[in-house]
Parts: structure tokens; C-alpha cells; sequence
């Protein structure tokens, strides 16, 4: 039954805490029609049980996981075009510096992940090959638990080819095969505390990246994109309660992205405590465009990219266009 | 469950150093708030003349010309939630004004005098330019509609500073018209900003603000204060616990703030290479860009005295900044 002001329609919505979403998150932007319930979990268990059990109504999720299960034609999770967390991964890459100097010694080389589904380890893959001529099948892949050994893979890459080696294990961590040798690198989007003090310290377990922001910078020179991790996606059930609900979950999201830069904007007082944050930000931005936009159309190079990555490491296959993993929303006709 | 805290009106605006205090997530130990968040201007007018809430965000300016005029009914802790250099408050008739040099002798419009905004804008005139408040003939109108009230007086204007009011005209209106050759103003009309975009005849002073703002902090090593917190004096004598626990909670949530910009798991903020930009902020200000206390602020307090001396807010500059302040336990983070 679709909401009415006088039945609002109520529904959950679980999302990890963003500035640019909070509007929406405390009720001072009201997602029309509605009285959600939020609530936030850690990002892993928010992931994992959305994407098996759907256990409520709307969430933040993998972009990567989301654009696997849509473009093999599995539709029972409907997203729409928000993207709350957008960061490169060049920063997510670990080596061991006795044996990786430079992106090129991992071909050949053994690498962990969390498992191939992670955003941060297809966004990794696809910039070692983008940047570096390192392809999926030039490594052997280790996915598994990164500080204690074993977890849950929950989602398997549908269309791997044949010629790329992931195996699982069960028994070790990450982080220990990578201190014992066993492994030359992993790309993990958070690094556990023993290789992160490595890291900063100039020990042996290094970035693969030590200038990160200048490989990013020349990543996205390259390839124009800001990589986006995670999307927002409500059930479909949901949407067949009330078919208007991506578009107005997404002019709420939309109203609290466009709130938090005139924040920043703002002459009355420094509502974020960084001076010069403006001038940081036009520098990115062409005068027109915007730094961290929602929509398709905005986002076009930097989803396609991804597709493109998706193709190259099996999650993805045939032709899938950026629109083709928003239909609802799209048919919806309210944004770029 | 007998709930023995104290029940105070916290009157806070927006900030997202200051939002797990208002939000519930950091409590002030000892207290149950109850947020107001009202514009601005007329929350702490309410504050300053008649102490309508319990702890308030306030104007320094507003503050030191009461306290140091001898009212000691607030007392401000050295928490400091709105810091902005002020080179952005001062738009000119391009036709006339090129550099600051060309102010000397102009007519400078200005919505009050006792605004910490303007208060930063005439001192970074005179530290950076040489330009003093007597140097130019000063026109108090409002800025979009005529008739603006002062919030409050200073005790007397500097020594040849000549203020005119002008109450059935507006800033806008003279400006355009060339009655007055430049304004200055903490914040201007939506109006005001899109005429000005369209405008060969008006535009910033500084017209590239982050190299003059860099040059004035380089030089005098200030990061200008605009708003500070103040707590009614009765309750920090009924309560001396008080203070201590504000500044604490205040603490918490400001560093809660950075660690967030860090936080490598999600982007928190939607800035791309915020690292790199804290980084740059670092090298500027110091591994602590944005202090609470005293100590870390002094050079900017101090300069904001003078200033406030040299424009007739208060007639005692030499007081020692600390006196202002209610004392406060450092913030120790660990054991």
C-alpha cells in the first residue's frame, strides 16, 4: 500500500554514519511520506545481512556486491544512484618491501583479500591493471579472514575465468601469511593495527603506494574517477509497497548532500572546522560540477569504469551500461 | 531511577565539531541540555542582554566590550566553536577601491560596529595595510532593509572615528549608488552575493582571499575567534564542577570530529583527499589546527584585545586574556 501523510509509511533503514546523510539520518530532512527507522551496524555485518537475509527495508551496500548480483539479473535488491562512501584504494594496498618495490614485482606474486567481491579489492585489481599492466590472471589470490582466519564469503564471483587462481583459506590469516612470507601483498580496505604501525613506521610491511596522493591524482587523470564503495538499495519488496520510494529516498539523500556544501559555503560561521575547505574543493571541481555527485550521468566514467573492472575479474558480463543497474529509479525520471 | 542532573538551555548552532554533543552521542557529564538553535543574531542578543539560556554560543566582540565595561553576569569558556579570517566581509565599488591602500578616505558602510566579524575585518586593515578605523568615514545603515537595532554600544568610539547612521537607507542601495564606496559585514543578503556575481561595479576587496588570509596569519600567526561559549556566572558558582565538564564534552567531540577525517573505512566526509588538505592545514596552524584553551589561542586573544582597544569596545587592553575565562581542567586524553 503506498504511504499517505496520514499513514506514513514506515520502513528501516540501515546507514553508517556520514556527515553528508546525517540530515536525513536525524529527521531534519524528512524522506517524504515516511518514519524510518535507522540504525547503524558495523559496515561488514550491514552488508552481509542485507544481501542474504534482507533483513530491513533499505541500506548501504557494496556498490561491487549490488552491481554483481544486477547484472547477472538478479533483481531483489533495487538501488538508486547515492553514493555515501567514495575513496581510492591506493592506500589499501600492503606489501611486503623485501621483495615489492614497484606495482610491476606483483605479477607473479601471491596476494590476500577479504574475499574477490570486496570494493576496495576490485577497485585495487582494476587500478594494478589500469596503471600498471598487472592483471588478475598475472597473481595468485588468497582470500580470507584479514586478522583472524576464516570468514564468510558472501558473495562468489559469478563468471571468474579459468586462467585466475583465487583460493580460500580457512586456517591463517592475512595478516599472518603476510608476516611469515607467505604472501607478498594484500589489499584490505582496513589494515589491522600490526601492518597499518608497519606501515607508518617504514618497516618491512609497506604501501605499495608511499606517495598515495599522487598516485591517486594520476589515476584519476587517467580514468576520471572517484571510486564509490558503497551504494544505497531497499528491497523490492519494498518498492512494490510503494513504487515512489527510490525517488524519494533519493531527493532526501540528494537535499542532505547538496545541505552539507552549503555548510561549507557558509560566510555566517565555520560549520566544519577546516579553513580554506572551499578553495580545496574548487580545485577539484571545475566551476559547474560538482565534487562528489549522486545520478548517473555525473557519475558515468567512474561507473562504467567500474563495469568495466567487473568484466575483467567475472563479476560482470555481457553489455551492462551505468542506467542498466538503476531502471526503477530511472523510470522515475528525478535525477541526472 | 532519581535523576539529580542539572536540567540547562544550551543554546548551540550547527557545527560538525560540536554535533555529538547536540546529537546526545558525547554528554556533558552532570547535565541534561535542552538545544536551542536559533538564528545566530538573535540568539545571542538574547544572551548577552538578558541571559535567556543557561550556556550559549556568544560574539567575542559582543562579550569582552560587556565584561571588561564591568557586567560579569557570563562568564566565556575557552572553547571557541566559529573561527574564520574576515578578509571576505569587505566588498568594494571596483571602480574606486583596487587595493586596500585606496580605502584611506573612504566611505565605509557597516551594518554595527560591535560585531567580532568587522572587529577582525578593521584590525587586519590596519595590521596588514596600515589603514586605521580613522582613516576612513564610517556609514551604519542596514544592509538590505533600512533600520538595523545595535545588539549592543561600545562604551565610547576611538578618537577620530566618525560613524554617521543612516536609518532610512540600506547598504545595498548607497553602495551601488556610490553614496558609499565600500561595506563590510559578517554575512551578506543571497540578494547581495547574486547581484554581485553579475556585477562590473562591485566585488570583493580580496579578490583572492586564500593568499591574503595566508599572508595575514604568516604575519601575526592569528587564526581569528569569532564565537566563544558562555555559561551564566550563578552556575558556576552553584556548580563548580560545571565548567570543567562543558569544556571536557566540547573536547571530545572536536577531536571526535578529526579522527573521523581518518577514518579509513568509509569516507566520513564527502571531500575527497582530505588527508592531503589536513596535511597543508597542519603545516599552517600546527598538528592541532583548531585549539580549545587559552594558551594555544593567547596570540590570537591578545590580538583580538588590542584590536578591540584600538576600536573602542573596551578602554583596557592590558588585562591578561586568561581573566576573561573561566579556569578549565586540560583535556587529558589517556591515562
Amino acid at each position: 500500500m503506498a504511504s499517505s501523510p496520514d499513514r506514513p509509511l514506515r520502513f528501516t533503514f540501515a546507514i553508517s554514519s556520514y556527515d553528508h546523510a546525517r540530515a536525513v539520518v536525524d529527521g531534519r530532512i524528512a524522506i517524504e511520506g515516511t518514519a524510518p527507522l535507522f540504525f547503524q551496524l558495523p559496515l561488514p555485518e550491514m552488508f552481509r545481512r542485507f544481501v542474504k537475509g534482507q533483513d530491513w527495508d533499505v541500506s548501504e551496500v557494496s556498490f561491487v556486491k549490488y552491481m554483481t548480483m544486477r547484472a547477472a539479473g538478479d533483481d531483489r535488491l533495487v538501488g538508486i544512484p547515492v553514493f555515501p562512501s567514495r575513496m581510492y584504494r591506493h592506500t589499501a594496498i600492503f606489501v611486503r618491501s623485501d621483495r615489492v618495490q614497484a606495482p610491476e614485482d606483483l605479477v607473479g606474486g601471491r596476494i590476500g583479500i577479504t574475499e574477490w567481491t570486496n570494493s576496495a579489492g576490485v577497485w585495487g585489481r582494476g587500478l594494478l591493471a589500469d596503471m600498471h599492466g598487472v592483471q588478475a590472471s598475472d597473481v595468485t589470490w588468497y582470500q580470507g579472514g584479514v586478522d583472524r582466519p576464516g570468514r564468510a564469503v558472501v558473495l562468489q564471483a559469478p563468471h571468474l575465468s579459468a586462467d585466475v587462481d583465487v583460493r580460500t583459506v580457512s586456517d591463517r590469516s592475512l595478516e599472518e601469511m603476510l608476516w611469515t612470507g607467505d604472501l607478498e601483498a594484500i589489499i584490505v580496505p582496513v589494515a589491522p593495527p600490526s601492518v597499518a604501525t608497519s606501515a607508518a613506521s617504514g618497516g618491512v610491511i609497506r604501501r605499495l603506494f608511499e606517495d598515495s596522493g599522487g598516485a591517486e591524482r594520476a589515476y584519476r587523470e587517467k580514468t576520471n574517477c572517484l571510486p564509490m564503495m558503497h551504494v544505497i538499495a531497499m528491497t523490492r519488496a519494498l518498492v512494490e509497497r510503494d513504487p515512489d520510494m527510490p525517488a524519494r529516498i533519493y531527493a532526501a539523500m540528494e537535499q542532505a548532500r547538496a545541505d552539507y556544501f552549503a555548510r561549507v559555503r557558509d560566510d555566517e560561521a565555520s560549520r566544519v572546522p577546516l579553513p580554506w575547505l572551499g578553495e580545496h574543493l574548487a580545485r577539484l571541481a571545475p566551476a559547474g560540477t560538482e565534487v562528489w555527485p549522486y545520478g548517473v550521468e555525473p557519475n558515468r566514467d567512474s561507473i562504467e569504469t567500474l563495469l568495466r573492472y567487473g568484466r575483467a575479474q567475472g563479476l560482470v558480463t555481457g553489455d551492462v551500461a551505468p542506467g542498466d543497474l538503476f531502471p526503477e529509479w530511472q523510470s522515475a525520471g528525478t535525477g541526472p | 531511577m532519581l535523576d539529580n542532573r542539572v536540567p540547562l538551555t544550551i543554546a548551540m548552532s550547527s557545527y560538525d565539531h560540536v554535533y555529538p554533543i547536540t546529537s546526545g552521542e558525547v554528554e556533558i557529564a552532570g547535565v541534561v541540555p535542552n538545544f536551542v538553535d536559533l538564528p545566530i543574531p538573535e540568539s545571542f542578543r538574547r544572551f548577552i542582554n538578558t541571559q535567556d539560556w543557561d550556556v550559549a554560543e556568544m560574539s567575542s566582540a559582543q562579550y569582552v566590550t560587556r565584561r571588561l565595561a564591568g557586567d560579569e553576569r557570563i562568564v566565556a569558556l575557552p572553547i571557541f566553536t566559529s573561527r574564520m579570517f574576515r578578509h571576505s566581509c569587505i566588498y568594494v565599488r571596483k571602480d574606486r577601491i583596487t587595493s586596500p591602500e585606496d580605502l584611506r578616505g573612504a566611505r565605509m558602510g557597516t551594518t554595527e560596529w560591535v560585531l567580532t566579524a568587522t572587529v577582525w575585518a578593521r584590525g587586519l586593515l590596519a595590521d596588514m595595510y596600515g589603514i586605521q578605523p580613522g582613516d576612513m568615514q564610517w556609514v551604519q545603515a542596514g544592509m538590505d532593509r533600512p533600520g538595523r537595532a545595535n545588539a549592543i554600544l561600545p562604551p565610547s568610539m576611538p578618537p577620530g572615528v566618525k560613524l554617521v547612521t543612516e536609518p532610512d537607507k540600506t547598504l545595498q542601495d548607497m553602495l551601488w549608488s556610490g553614496e558609499i564606496d565600500a561595506v563590510m559585514a559578517p554575512q551578506y543578503p543571497q540578494g547581495f552575493r547574486t547581484a554581485v556575481e553579475s556585477s562590473e561595479l562591485v566585488g570583493r576587496l580580496f579578490e583572492d582571499l586564500g593568499t591574503a588570509e595566508r599572508e595575514y596569519h604568516a604575519k601575526t600567526d592569528v587564526f581569528p575567534i569569532m564565537h566563544m561559549v558562555g555559561v551564566r556566572r550563578e552556575l558556576l558558582e552553584e556548580h563548580r564542577w560545571l565548567a570543567s565538564n562543558i569544556y571536557r564534552a566540547f573536547e571530545v567531540a572536536r577531536r571526535r570530529y578529526f579522527a573521523r577525517l581518518e577514518d579509513i573505512a568509509a569516507s566520513r566526509v564527502p571531500i575527497p583527499w582530505v588527508a592531503a588538505h589536513l596535511e597543508s592545514l597542519r603545516q599552517t596552524f600546527g598538528a592541532d589546527l583548531w585549539p580549545y584553551g587559552i594558551e594555544p589561542n593567547r596570540t590570537t586573544l591578545e590580538t583580538f584585545l588590542r584590536y578591540a582597544s584600538e576600536q573602542g569596545l573596551v578602554a583596557d587592553a592590558t588585562v591578561d586574556v586568561a581573566e576573561l575565562f573561566a579556569p578549565v581542567e586540560p583535556f587529558v586524553d589517556g591515562m
